[in-house]
């Protein structure tokens, strides 16, 4: 019973710990701001906005996080004091609100980042538009198409001279002195050639000849095309 | 540096070596041996000639025997070519344990074919160093 009670009770503050990720956000702004925001191509952009703007980071304030929202008191066309001084009436105003709301004001270039992170997330999450079905709908087809296309055929089949590979394998075999039976099977493109009087081991020490042998008269595509194969006749 | 003939040696007395009495594991084993043995021999002898580490690899083992056959010089096209013949042995012998072709299925069983692969491989790899690489030279 104890123990159920324990864990009934761990389960309710697991429920209670959470993990905020645009808090987890705030605190990465507020600890580069400073360093990044004169990096940053985009920063004068937003600098240039008229009107003064503030950050909001709080899990209870999520439609306000979802703007950009940029409060610095030392840039803009307002003077330091009149902008500074704008900043602290907007934060007592949030703190009185709301006084354990976190309130991050400044930084121009996370504020930036955080938008882009929240505009990331909600178009990861949005329903898929007709726009996008239609876009992966033409992919499929496109690969549909591409797959037909090489099921058909695309290897162009070279046309063999049969009369040019006999003259070759006459020749091969008049150099080499050899007896052979070939057998041709030209729809596989492929000659068996069965050597008498020979074993295999002096076959084994003859076959580059006869590659050479063969290679010298027929064209090289006729040779890369058919397939020899060399046997001791029994 | 290791002499890549003593596999096609290996290969050979596979062949002999009655000790293994499985035929189809001999076989192809010695198969492996020959190909690996003309493979390497061939890769040196080019990186030789291309004053280069013995052991700077090829992209893949079709593309050396392509290289080789279409280079138009009929002594490299007889060695891709034969460097072919031993590849696809040693590709049915190490990755088709039931290949459909009745000629393959006998081959692989067959210490005579294993010990064939090997007597070309040493053959082919005795004929190396008399030969003109400068055609393929860079490509592989």
């Amino acid at each position: 019973m104890a123990l159920k009670a324990a864990a009934r009770k761990l389960l309710k503050s697991d429920k209670e710990v959470r993990l905020d990720p645009f808090d987890v956000v705030s605190r990465t702004r507020t600890e580069h701001h400073g360093d990044l925001t004169s990096l940053h191509v985009d920063v004068e952009f937003v600098e240039r906005a008229h009107d003064p703007k503030f950050y909001l980071f709080n899990a209870s304030y999520r439609a306000q996080q979802l703007q950009l929202l940029v409060l610095d008191p030392n840039v803009g066309p307002t003077p330091k004091s009149l902008r500074a001084e704008a900043v602290a009436q907007i934060a007592g105003e949030l703190a009185h609100g709301a006084p354990d709301m976190p309130v991050h004001l400044g930084g121009v270039f996370p504020a930036y980042l955080t938008s882009m992170l929240v505009m990331f997330v909600q178009a990861a999450t949005r329903p898929e538009s007709p726009h996008l079905l239609a876009v992966e709908g033409r992919l499929e087809r496109l690969e549909r198409a591409v797959r037909l296309a090489a099921a058909e055929n695309v290897e162009e089949t070279l046309e063999v001279d049969w009369n040019q590979v006999e003259a070759a394998l006459l020749k091969a075999a008049q150099a080499l002195g050899w007896h052979v039976a070939w057998t041709i099977d030209r729809e596989k493109s492929e000659v068996v050639g069965q050597v008498s009087g020979v074993d295999y081991k002096q076959l084994a020490r003859q076959k580059l000849d006869f590659y050479e042998q063969v290679a010298s008269v027929l064209d090289r595509e006729t040779f890369k095309a058919v397939s020899f194969d060399l046997e001791p006749a029994e | 540096m290791f002499d890549p003939t003593d596999f096609a040696d290996l290969a050979n007395q596979l062949g002999d070596d009655n000790n293994y009495t499985n035929l189809a594991a001999r076989t192809r084993t010695a198969l492996g041996r020959a190909y690996y043995a003309l493979m390497l021999a061939v890769r040196v002898a080019i990186r030789k000639a291309e004053n280069k580490s013995a052991d700077v690899g090829i992209a893949d083992h079709g593309h050396l025997w392509r290289t080789l056959e279409n280079s138009g010089v009929p002594q490299l096209m007889s060695l891709g070519r034969t460097l072919k013949d031993l590849y696809e042995a040693r590709q049915k012998a190490d990755y088709h344990l039931d290949p459909p072709e009745p000629k393959w299925l006998a081959k692989l069983a067959d210490p005579r074919f294993g010990r064939m692969n090997a007597e070309i491989a040493k053959d082919a790899i005795s004929r190396l160093p008399r030969y003109d690489f400068t055609p393929v030279l860079g490509k592989v």
